[in-house]
């Protein structure tokens, strides 16, 4: 049984405005299974909707259509949405921001069993600091007090606080130097095999998602384009944006310089969505199909999906 | 070392503060111990030794009816307190709740808040305390009660705006992954990040109440003679301006030395409660 | 030629817990017509560097010793006039975020003409001027551009406005303090490309500040290591990543996941943390950190051995 499944699941928001009654979609026919264990990489540039869907898994942004399903149960009402956030943790991109700032590390870590009424066995805190690699005294500093990296730890345990199932990661090391970054990357290796998580990873570093991910999800404008196996997608990419994509990212060698540019132009605003296949204005490889009809996700190898007419 | 003492600290490290600090407790100090301070009764009529520049007996002399200044004045800090006290902490208290449940409540709710809220200061403050004072009298109650009404929409809008920016900010976002109810976040998270800078304002406030309090007596609008009042001791100092011009003088020393001792307390609360200057304290 | 020179710079921030020392000892030197890059993680001292080479460092810092020369003349010494005159005209400066090079308030339009007001020539030709420096730093509608305020522009563009404002007055020395920190993958790319377009027909010299090794590796021709304060390794930019002689450079090269080839397992990592810079010690600053150290390291300051011609690395443990 998978540990998170997601079908069909779109967002609309509603516009701004006095007078329209438009909305704006942000999110459409994402399908997306994740199993015990693994890691799936969610990865897309900025507005392509990949920290919406993680809100919407767990209940944070309302959804629109679709179904989520968790450890076999269906996700509808706000009394589901409870559970699992007990079961289901967040790592937020601005480690800093996301600790509330008026409370110590000790509390901060302990606020989970408070919220969900679990008794804390004594000495839990300083296991958890323990377990991320702090010294037990930070559990009396601020989170201003704290390093971008010390506030990553403290972010991962209070995260594991309850031993969830599912972890979900945002940009986990963003702004992170890469020597820092290793070190969150590592912890959060050594602790999956240890506590049998599974990660939703979103993250727009793409040596950072092949690194840890089993499986990644392409993004573009609220749309999936592709899926699959992290080495068969990054080895051979079924979609022309993901392949401009891995194209884009520099490489930390100067023997490997990119010869030409990548990808043209800019991502669309979501309000003027392009007609037929979404990428159609950046593409390389844009056909007259391209401009009207809308292609839909096939399975174009075993487990490795892409949405494209060409490919 | 708690962020709270480390505030005092830096409050007490800070003159202006210090200074503001020691005014408002001999002030709060003078207005509970009254009855034990006061030398004299402060209703109690001397007429023989009336108009009477400071004396060794009287300290700070007596009024036009031979009743002891200095022991008016102590009274009168307690009315001048006790009225500014209670009305800016009821109105604080209120516009704390107001702003938060319009902050962070339903959409719906927020909309029918700001409206009383822009209603309620669109009202001018001296016609609206009139119009009070001509429904229900002048004195002491009418007096708390128009401040109350008049301050609410100041402090709730204050309290609303900076709700809405935490309200978007991660910490309250991971709060709510990790399945806290909104009464949580509102009293665990939310409150204790807008209540400083709402002490601040208040003991900013705090002093222009007294005055008003004080203008209000001395219009004969706010409290009722006999009972003393710094306002009512400079209209009796008025009245007999030419036979006794010491009076206005004596009076309106502790009007001023209690403004200014609110507001350096303020203004020092708000450089020692910055959490950035905590940050600066501790490198 | 070499146009800029930092020439043993040492700068310290005041603190209320007293001096850090951000800059201890640095030299760099730009030529015309190279690129260099300056790498290091948060803490080194690289915007520090780089502030402090437009003598922009802020308020609490202070030169403790050292000179920046502009051709040959000292620029901290001049007086403040000259060196107003010096930024912007002669060294041009790209930040990382492009929001803070624009007035929020001003079309683009208006500010590209006014970063031109002490040349001749009417505004006219100063508009003309700015339409098409913005259409060779890549923007597709330059006259519109010229009418729009910077927030109704997309990150990328806002980024090649900026390139352009600074490119205006034909400066020789462009700083790029983390020129594409802020931008998706993609239009970094493209600021990347943009940027090494640029440099084909430019005959200054362009410093690159940043800690993305990738962005490094694709632009740079010459690197310059730094760590806490000081310059470790110098060197082209091939033998800097193939080649690192400084056990720091070679460590902090290792930790970059982009640089293995199969995902998983466990990636290295430098351990222990930047030291104290208000209490630096008399050895090597990377000693208590370095695999490789040995007793001298903690005691002696480690000499600058030159591997090559262009390649030198502070180190005790680096032999020619």
């Amino acid at each position: 049984m998978s540990l998170l499944t997601v079908q069909d699941l779109g967002v609309d928001l509603p516009m701004a405005g006095m007078f329209s009654q438009g909305r704006l979609n942000i999110l459409s026919g994402i399908d997306l299974t994740l199993q015990p264990g693994e890691t799936l990489g969610l990865v897309g540039e900025s507005g392509s909707g990949k920290t919406t869907l993680a809100r919407a898994v767990l209940g944070l942004q309302k959804i629109s259509s679709g179904t989520l399903t968790f450890c076999g149960r269906p996700l509808k009402d706000n009394h589901d949405f409870r559970d699992i956030r007990r079961d289901a943790a967040m790592m937020f991109q601005d480690a800093v921001a996301s600790l509330s700032p008026r409370m110590t590390v000790g509390q901060l870590i302990a606020e989970p069993f408070v919220i969900h009424r679990v008794s804390r066995p004594s000495g839990k805190v300083a296991d958890l600091l323990a377990q991320v690699g702090l010294p037990p005294d930070i559990a009396g500093r601020y989170p201003h007090e704290l390093s971008g990296g010390q506030a990553r730890r403290v972010g991962v345990a209070r995260a594991l606080a309850l031993t969830p199932k599912l972890v979900i990661a945002d940009e986990p090391t963003a702004g992170l130097d890469v020597s820092v970054q290793a070190e969150i990357l590592n912890l959060m290796n050594d602790l999956k095999a240890k506590l049998n998580l599974s990660y939703l990873i979103i993250s727009h570093n793409l040596a950072l998602v092949r690194h840890v991910a089993d499986r990644i999800a392409v993004m573009y404008l609220g749309r999936l384009v592709e899926t699959g196996p992290t080495t068969q997608v990054f080895a051979a990419p079924r979609h022309p944006y993901t392949a401009s994509l891995l194209a884009a990212d520099p490489k930390p060698d100067p023997r490997q310089r990119r010869a030409d540019l990548a990808i043209k132009g800019e991502i669309p605003s979501i309000l003027r969505r392009p007609l037929g296949c979404e990428f159609h204005t950046r593409c390389p490889m844009a056909q007259g199909q391209c401009l009207t009809k809308v292609p839909q996700l096939t399975e174009k190898q075993p487990g490795h999906w892409a949405r494209c007419h060409l490919t | 070392m708690s962020f709270a003492d480390n505030a005092m600290a830096r409050l007490l490290r800070d003159p202006m503060g210090a200074m503001g600090l020691i005014l408002v407790v001999a002030f709060l100090t003078m207005a509970v111990a009254a009855p034990l301070l006061a030398p004299y009764d402060p209703v109690a009529l001397n007429v023989v030794e009336k108009f009477q520049t400071p004396t060794l007996a009287h300290w700070a002399g007596t009024d036009q009816l031979g009743r002891d200044l200095l022991s008016r004045i102590m009274y009168g800090a307690r009315t001048a307190l006790g009225i500014g006290v209670t009305s800016v902490g009821i109105a604080g208290l209120l516009g704390l709740l107001l702003g938060l449940i319009a902050g962070y409540g339903p959409r719906w709710l927020d909309a029918i808040l700001v409206l009383a809220f822009d209603s309620m200061s669109s009202l001018p403050m001296i016609m609206f305390a009139l119009a009070v004072i001509t429904v229900l009298g002048p004195g002491t109650m009418t007096l708390i009660l128009v401040v109350i009404l008049v301050s609410i929409p100041g402090y709730a809008r204050m309290i609303r705006a900076q709700t809405l920016t935490l309200a978007g900010s991660d910490f309250v976002l991971a709060e709510r992954a990790m399945g806290a109810s909104s009464a949580r976040i509102i009293l665990r998270h939310l409150l204790p990040n807008v209540v400083g800078p709402l002490v601040i304002l208040l003991s900013m406030d705090i002093p222009v109440i007294i005055m008003l309090e004080a203008g209000l007596s001395y219009l004969n609008l706010g409290v009722r003679p006999p009972t003393p009042s710094w306002g009512n001791i400079l209209h009796d100092g008025y009245t007999s301006l030419r036979s006794a011009p010491y009076m206005v003088v004596i009076a309106g020393i502790p009007l001023v030395l209690s403004t200014l001792g609110f507001t350096f307390l303020g203004e020092g609360l708000r450089d020692a409660l910055d959490p950035r200057m905590a940050l600066r304290g501790r490198i | 030629m070499t146009l800029l020179a930092v020439d043993n710079l040492s700068l310290q921030y005041r603190t209320p817990a007293g001096p850090v020392q951000a800059l201890r000892g640095v030299s760099i030197q730009a030529h015309a017509g190279e690129v260099l890059g300056i790498m290091g993680e948060s803490g080194c001292g690289k915007s520090t560097l780089a502030a402090a080479i437009i003598n922009l460092p802020g308020a609490n810092a202070q030169v403790t010793g050292g000179e920046v020369r502009y051709r040959g003349r000292d620029i901290l010494t001049l007086p403040a006039d000259q060196q107003r005159a010096l930024r912007g005209r002669h060294i041009g400066m790209i930040f990382q975020d492009p929001m803070t090079a624009f007035n929020p308030v001003l079309t683009i339009g208006a500010q590209l003409v006014d970063f031109q007001h002490h040349l001749p020539g009417s505004t006219t030709s100063k508009r003309a001027n700015a339409q098409s420096m913005l259409t060779r730093v890549g923007i597709p509608d330059a006259a519109m551009c010229l009418r729009r305020y910077p927030h109704e522009l997309s990150g990328g563009m806002r980024q090649r406005a900026a390139i352009a404002a600074a490119l205006l007055l034909q400066p020789d020395v462009l700083i790029a303090d983390e020129p594409t920190t802020a931008l998706d993958v993609t239009m970094e790319a493209q600021i990347i490309h943009l940027l090494r377009a640029l440099q084909a027909d430019f005959r200054g010299a362009i410093i690159i500040v940043t800690h993305h090794l990738g962005v490094i590796a694709e632009l740079c021709d010459r690197v310059v290591v730094m760590y806490a304060g000081q310059v470790v390794e110098e060197g082209l930019v091939d033998d800097i990543y193939h080649a690192p002689r400084h056990p720091y450079t070679a460590a902090l090269l290792a930790c970059d996941p982009a640089k293995l080839n199969a995902g998983g397992g466990r990636l290295p990592t430098i351990g222990g943390r930047l030291p104290d810079l208000m209490h630096p010690g008399p050895g090597c600053s990377f000693a208590p950190r370095c695999g490789q150290v040995r007793d001298l390291c903690h005691k002696t300051p480690p000499p600058r051995v030159a591997v090559s011609g262009t390649h030198s690395a502070s180190c005790h443990a680096v032999t020619t």
